[in-house]
């Protein structure tokens, strides 16, 4: 309860390891990829686990991951007929309960199809021996606060470090140098002991456990590492090991022990004899291990704690429950956290639209009120009108249409005044409009049509001057009439193209000349018009 | 069997999140349905504002419009009566009363023989009318004139004094003597004209009959 008032503000930053050994365990707590704290202790019991228990109340929502590095632990690659991909699943699963105690902590790992032949699954069953200790270790762990990330296996989860080794080791050298088929890490771990992991060609295939000799000399476990190592090679070649050149050896110890080891002893193609510091500084495992440190666990377990997920992870009936719980809580609030936002972002959108259109309207209500006061303007003014307007407009349609008709006498005659000039008098005169008149806005088709009889008044007794004066009226009168039709027949002293000429020829001269003095003064002209058609 | 009560922790701890959660979702859905709602009764009032404010534009908008064509009609109908009869009422002895006194101004000798046809109604054909109906008189006049230009000059004044509309269809004229100095001698010594031109005019006397109910109160202006 304590704990509650001392939370780390950061505790949701960093995560915790516990590494489960025979021996006792490990906690490591990782923020932001450095080390802050490492913790030993040697049985779940109350006395032994206060530091540990401490550690993760101060921190209560780390989660915490479980790695298992006992002895009791198998592993059995089998192969499955060829099934299809949904089912596998299934039948390893049964294959488990089949084969181990239904209390063991069991997992399974497909490792790949056969290319050839009838196509088999590979794959491996993993179980753990759910033993009183380790029931301990899990029900203290659970008890606690903090997420169960997962429970996993430490030789199976130690691959990625063993890659990440090689890769180190081979950084440098030519893309074309061969790789060693087969990897061995040996790390001495403080909860355990001696843990040998083989992998061939990137997957584990052999792992085993060696207890070191209550207090000995690093000469003695020197020799005890390579003894136990020549065991290893023998049985690895029951495994199909030909080539001990083929082999790379990693070996986490003290500083002591590494410097008593011999390379002759052990075949191998390399040799990787390393501090656990060497590795931390390797691998960038920041305040990892110290140069004084003895045991790989807590670098390994590092690295480990870095991955995004476990490899295999493994799971009680009660962890899976409690994972579940938890995942169940965080997808509420993840969930709850979006609907919210949603709900938020509605009420946002809401929110602005009422103001928004709040504005609108008060800007729409003071145009409204102008609007208002322009329409009682406007309406005073129409009061104001004659109240005759009706008879105005109707006044103004027809007096505009005869206007535009131009079917006036008037005007007319003021025309042929001008034409005429002085060149005669209007004896008679008959202007009219053709047809009936109509009151329509359709366009007019009538014509105008005159007649006017003309008492010449200029010297016409010689024919010629009587011709020319007539042709300068016409032009006058086309000039005035540009768009009548305009004809003078019978004019004196002209003969029409048509007529016939009749004259009398004698002795007597100049009979043509004196003929004319005889012509009549008198000019008729006929017009129509105007015509549609351009003059 | 591992048996603590951590999953009864959990299990209580899930229930109470969802609780809380669901209840702090309810109370915000509660709070953005009610502001959705009042939003969209604030949108209608918008709408409803902008709709009215439309209307009151277009009515304003229409009014402007008449208006703006009534003042023309107005100004028109000023100009035109400085020039025109402000009638438009035809009368049939409202031209005999005008054409005695057009007679003695433009010095008409002997009798002016004049027909005026009944009135009769003039289809509207695209016309428009708004204030009544348009009718027509055909008229006729054989009149004696001293000169040609007196005749004109009573076209011309009919045209201007007449109510409604004179629209000539024909015009006659025919100079029957010339100004002599004889014509001079007995103008001036017995007072009386002889005439030098006699003529006929016929022309459409168009005017409208106002509807009973159009009719203004105190006529036109």
């Amino acid at each position: 309860m304590r704990a509650k008032h001392t939370k780390n503000k950061f505790s949701a930053a960093s995560v915790f390891v516990l590494m489960v050994g025979d021996e006792g365990a490990v906690l490591v707590q990782i923020q932001k990829g450095t080390i802050i704290r490492r913790l030993f202790a040697q049985s779940p019991d109350p006395v032994h686990v206060k530091g540990i228990h401490e550690a993760l109340e101060n921190a209560p929502h780390s989660p915490i991951t479980i790695l298992f590095d006992v002895m009791d632990q198998s592993y059995v690659r089998q192969t499955l007929p060829p099934v299809s991909s949904f089912s596998v699943g299934k039948i390893i699963n049964r294959r488990l309960s089949k084969d181990f105690s239904p209390d063991d902590i069991k997992g399974y790992l497909i490792l790949d199809r056969e290319k050839t032949g009838r196509k088999d699954w590979n794959y491996m069953m993993v179980s753990l021996a759910n033993s009183s200790t380790l029931q301990k270790w899990i029900l203290f762990i659970t008890e606690r606060p903090n997420p169960l990330k997962g429970m996993g296996l430490f030789p199976l989860e130690a691959q990625n470090f063993m890659k990440a080794l090689e890769k180190f080791f081979l950084k440098g050298r030519d893309k074309d140098t061969p790789r060693f088929e087969w990897q061995v890490l040996v790390s001495h771990n403080k909860v355990g002991g001696f843990r040998q992991i083989v992998m061939r060609a990137g997957r584990l295939v052999f792992t085993r456990m060696a207890q070191p000799f209550g207090d000995s000399t690093p000469d003695v476990i020197a020799g005890n590492i390579e003894q136990e190592m020549i065991n290893t090679l023998e049985y690895l070649k029951r495994l199909g090991l030909q080539d001990s050149s083929s082999l790379s050896i990693s070996i986490i110890c003290s500083d002591e022990i590494k410097r008593a080891l011999d390379p002759r002893n052990i075949k191998a193609g390399e040799h990787h004899f390393l501090t656990p510091y060497e590795v931390a500084s390797m691998l960038s495992l920041k305040d990892a291990a110290q140069p004084e440190d003895h045991f790989g666990d807590v670098v390994v377990s590092a690295f480990i704690a870095k991955q995004r997920r476990l490899i295999l992870p493994l799971y009680t009936p009660y962890t899976k429950k409690l994972g579940l719980l938890f995942l169940l809580t965080k997808q509420a609030k993840i969930s709850g956290a979006l609907g919210a936002a949603c709900l938020v972002l509605w009420i946002g959108m809401s929110v602005f639209s009422i103001f928004s259109t709040r504005q609108d309207i008060e800007s729409l209500e003071s145009k409204h009120r102008k609007l208002a006061e322009d329409l009682n303007k406007i309406k005073a003014r129409s009061t104001m009108l004659p109240k005759s307007i009706n008879l105005y407009s109707d006044i103004m349609t027809i007096t505009q249409l005869f206007t535009k008709k131009q079917f006036d006498p008037l005007p007319f005659v003021g025309n042929l005044m001008s034409a005429f000039q002085n060149a005669g008098l209007a004896k008679t005169l008959h202007w009219s409009t053709s047809g009936e008149q109509n009151v329509t806005k359709s366009s007019d088709k009538r014509e105008i049509k005159a007649e006017v009889e003309l008492n010449l008044t200029f010297p016409h007794q010689i024919r010629a001057q009587l011709v020319d004066g007539i042709h300068q009226l016409m032009d006058r009168m086309k000039a005035g009439f540009p768009a009548y039709t305009i004809n003078y027949p019978d004019a004196p002293g002209i003969t029409s193209d048509n007529a016939d000429i009749k004259t009398v020829i004698g002795d007597t001269e100049n009979t043509a000349e004196k003929a004319s003095g005889g012509q009549s003064d008198i000019l008729k002209i006929e017009m129509s018009g105007p015509l549609d058609k351009p003059k | 069997m591992l048996t603590t009560s951590k999953d009864a922790l959990l299990k209580k701890v899930l229930i109470k999140n969802v609780l809380t959660i669901a209840a702090v979702l309810a109370v915000v859905l509660g709070a953005a349905m009610y502001l959705s709602d009042y939003n969209d009764t604030v949108l209608a009032e918008q709408a409803a504002k902008q709709s009215q404010n439309n209307t009151t534009n277009a009515e304003m908008r229409e009014i402007e419009a008449t208006l703006g064509t009534q003042n023309e009609v107005a100004k028109y109908y000023d100009e035109y009566t400085k020039s025109h009869n402000t009638s438009f009422v035809i009368d049939r002895e409202t031209i005999a009363g005008l054409l005695t006194s057009l007679r003695k101004t433009h010095h008409f000798a002997n009798n002016l023989e004049v027909t005026v046809s009944s009135t009769t109604e003039v289809p509207d054909s695209g016309m428009g009318m708004k204030s009544g109906k348009m009718v027509r008189s055909n008229v006729h006049i054989m009149f004696n004139a001293l000169t040609d230009n007196s005749v004109y000059n009573f076209i011309y004044d009919l045209q201007h004094k007449l109510p409604g509309v004179v629209v000539v269809s024909d015009l006659r004229l025919t100079k029957i003597d010339e100004l002599s100095r004889t014509i001079v001698t007995q103008a001036v010594s017995r007072h009386s004209l002889t005439p030098m031109v006699k003529g006929e005019l016929s022309f459409m006397w168009l005017g409208i009959r106002p509807a009973p109910e159009a009719t203004p109160a105190n006529g036109p202006k």
